[in-house]
């Protein structure tokens, strides 16, 4: 057992014993650093069952400070274990000594690109438990938004997939466009990233003036931009070499796993939370299109992604057209008192299925709040899914799952 | 707890009660029987199929929204699971998770941690204004209902401190159903179901960090958020949270009256 660091994680074709003499063994080693710095693996040991390497927790590919630890055949991966906990911040113990309302400050932070999305199943499940109902404007206000929060979570994340394929355009092309729909959410809400817009009954003020035609045009830019992200990625010769075949889950797996959202119905199921349970969201008065693809592989479920955005914009569009009138706010009591009781909200987030199980003792604040997170899930299928592909295709699949860390951590 | 000053929001409140009781009862656990009228009838075929095989290691069952609500023995545990995954063809893994009834000295559900005690709020009264009169007079207005006393450990019962929950689901029913189990205090323990559903595998390292609950036959209990060497389960309600013995929240007695607002009545429009 030798500890020579080695920073190619090449496999085979550098030995963990190579030590640059002359300037071209220099230059070669280099150039392989060059290489190696895209995957940002670090040689820890050789044992003769094969090399253990270190990816992350820091680097841009992860999405945060996940760290995978990949026992490698030459350049097949034998096993590889996700470790996380580099963000746990404690959010079910901190849920416990909040009031109802200061939660949803919490939450925000759960899966931070779609903050909105966050807050809507927790304030579901306490409006529930409270017997109330939002009034219809508010409820639809609230899906226009998450659908919203969902554009700009997914079309950031599949820019973020070229990133990490060594596509520098569509991320630059998703923060742009982007950032309209993070100005319409603001517009509406005061807050870019964390809204906090929703409230127990309600929300907390209506839209400003001239808010529905701004956010039409956002959207037909969103449109757009899915057209140019098909033309740049999809139909790309090399994104689909890369994706293609990789990472196949069946629809069993995936289900067993627990897997939701775009992962899942890339994987043959149709299930979707928004249509497949009663919720008081608009859902079910508009017309869409819960999207699935066959291939189970990394391009299905980017795929699935990409028409989950162009669908999100047709429902943000009939929603403004269609936006009822009345008051935004359902009569609550100033101290927020939810009764004894208990239930499970959960809501299709831009990642997959987020639920809330609240224990209400009927007090000023949940007895116990367990947060279901989709990536928690998504990313518990890595090891299984890993094996025995190649190191690169760790990088697409990881970036096919998309995980936000703070999903994963909360 | 409703003292003379607050006699003016008595007048306004009834409603709110009626409404808050009649949720209540909706919500509580009442043996299936009562509820079946109801009751979403897949999630009564469920039980009525878990409790034909299982027998008595069902000890209660609800209905819940959609989900089945099942509280079995722990010694049942994972003949409830296994009979869910290939008898009742949930192969959905929700999650899994742990439940401490234990009444935790810190809990925002207690009136006198959130608003302090009636003493603190009697001298606050005396003397200088200085707790905002719209916090204290709304808080006021809410009087603890002794049906929430009675409701303590949740939907299906409970007889001992710790539970053991995990939520199934089935994509082509569009149902789910909750199975509970009591845990020993002393050693809570319970069978590993990771082989019939592998997402457990985290879930119940999770359940495991934050519980200490042990799952006989998972291959790897290790933590999985806090570091190894971490001492303790802190979702167990006698953990203490450092954060709040060290400074009590502030948040939450600092609630400003909205201009306009103080003296009208308690609803927010």
């Amino acid at each position: 057992m030798t500890s020579t660091m080695n920073p190619s994680g090449l496999g085979d074709a550098v030995s963990t014993s190579f030590h640059p003499n002359s300037p071209e063994e220099m230059k070669q080693a280099a150039y392989i650093a060059a290489q190696a710095a895209d995957i940002r693996v670090n040689v820890q040991l050789e044992t003769d069952e094969g090399m253990t390497v270190n990816l992350g927790p820091q680097h841009p590919a992860t999405h945060g400070t996940l760290r995978l630890i990949a026992k490698l055949d030459g350049e097949q991966v034998i096993s590889c274990e996700p470790v996380m906990g580099y963000m746990h911040r404690g959010y079910e113990k901190l849920c416990e000594v909040r009031t109802y309302p200061q939660v949803t400050t919490l939450v925000n932070r759960i899966d931070w690109l779609g903050s909105f999305a966050n807050e809507v199943p927790f304030i579901l499940a306490a409006e529930e438990l409270m017997g109330i109902e939002a009034p219809q404007r508010a409820q639809w206000i609230r899906t226009a938004l998450f659908e919203m929060a969902r554009i700009a979570n997914i079309s950031l994340g599949i820019g973020d997939m070229g990133v990490q394929m060594g596509a520098i355009t569509p991320v630059f092309f998703a923060f742009r466009d982007r950032e309209h729909v993070l100005n319409q959410i603001e517009a509406a809400t005061g807050g870019r990233f964390h809204p906090n817009y929703d409230r127990i009954g309600g929300l907390k003020e209506d839209l400003p003036k001239g808010w529905i035609a701004e956010t039409k045009t956002v959207m037909a830019k969103m449109r757009s931009f899915c057209d140019q992200l098909d033309d740049l990625m999809m139909g790309n010769a090399i994104f689909q070499k890369r994706t293609r075949g990789t990472g196949v889950i069946p629809a069993e797996k995936a289900l067993e796993y627990g897997m939701s959202g775009a992962n899942l119905r890339a994987s043959g199921v149709d299930w979707d939370v928004r249509r497949d349970t009663p919720s008081p969201l608009a859902y079910s008065k508009l017309d869409w299109k819960v999207w699935t693809h066959t291939d189970s592989d990394s391009f299905a479920r980017l795929w699935v992604r990409m028409q989950e955005v162009r669908e999100a914009t047709k429902i943000v569009d009939q929603i403004l057209d269609g936006l009822p009138a009345g008051p935004i706010m359902a009569k609550v009591p100033r101290i927020i008192k939810v009764p004894a009781g208990e239930t499970y909200v959960s809501t299709e987030n831009p990642l997959g299925e987020m639920g809330y199980y609240v224990v209400s003792q009927g007090g000023l604040g949940p007895f116990r709040v367990k947060i279901r997170t989709p990536s928690f899930n998504n990313i518990s299928i890595v090891p299984w899914v890993t094996k025995g592909v190649f190191v690169p295709d760790i990088i697409t699949i990881l970036g096919s799952l998309y995980f936000i860390l703070g999903d994963i951590d909360r | 707890m409703l003292r003379s000053r607050k006699t003016k929001n008595l007048i306004v409140f009834p409603l709110t009660f009626v409404r808050w009781g009649r949720s209540f009862t909706s919500l509580c656990a009442v043996p299936v029987e009562e509820v079946a009228v109801e009751s979403d009838a897949t999630c009564l075929e469920y039980i009525s199929r878990l409790r034909s095989v299982l027998g008595d290691k069902v000890l209660e069952a609800t209905v819940n929204r959609r989900d089945a609500v099942v509280r079995v023995s722990a010694d049942a545990w994972l003949e409830a699971a296994t009979l869910c995954r290939k008898q009742l063809d949930l192969t959905y893994f929700c999650f899994l998770s742990g439940l401490d009834w234990l009444d935790s000295p810190l809990q925002t559900t207690r009136y006198e941690n959130v608003w302090g005690s009636v003493e603190e709020e009697e001298e606050a009264e005396a003397g200088a204004q200085d707790v905002p009169p719209g916090g204290i007079e709304a808080a006021g207005e809410i009087a603890p209902t002794e049906a929430a006393a009675a409701f303590r450990t949740g939907l299906a019962g409970g007889t001992t401190r710790f539970q053991v929950f995990a939520r199934l689901a089935s994509v082509a029913d569009k149902r789910g159903v909750v199975l509970k189990a009591d845990l020993d205090a002393a050693d809570p323990r319970v069978a590993s179901i990771q082989k019939l559903y592998p997402g457990a595998n985290w879930h119940e390292r999770e359940a495991w960090e934050m519980y200490g609950f042990g799952f006989d036959g998972h291959p790897d209990l290790k933590h999985i958020y806090l570091p190894g060497a971490f001492e303790g389960h802190p979702l167990r309600k006698d953990f203490p949270l450092l954060a709040r013995e060290v400074k009590p929240w502030p948040g939450l007695t600092s609630v400003e009256p909205i201009a306009g607002e103080v003296g009208e009545e308690g609803g927010e429009a």
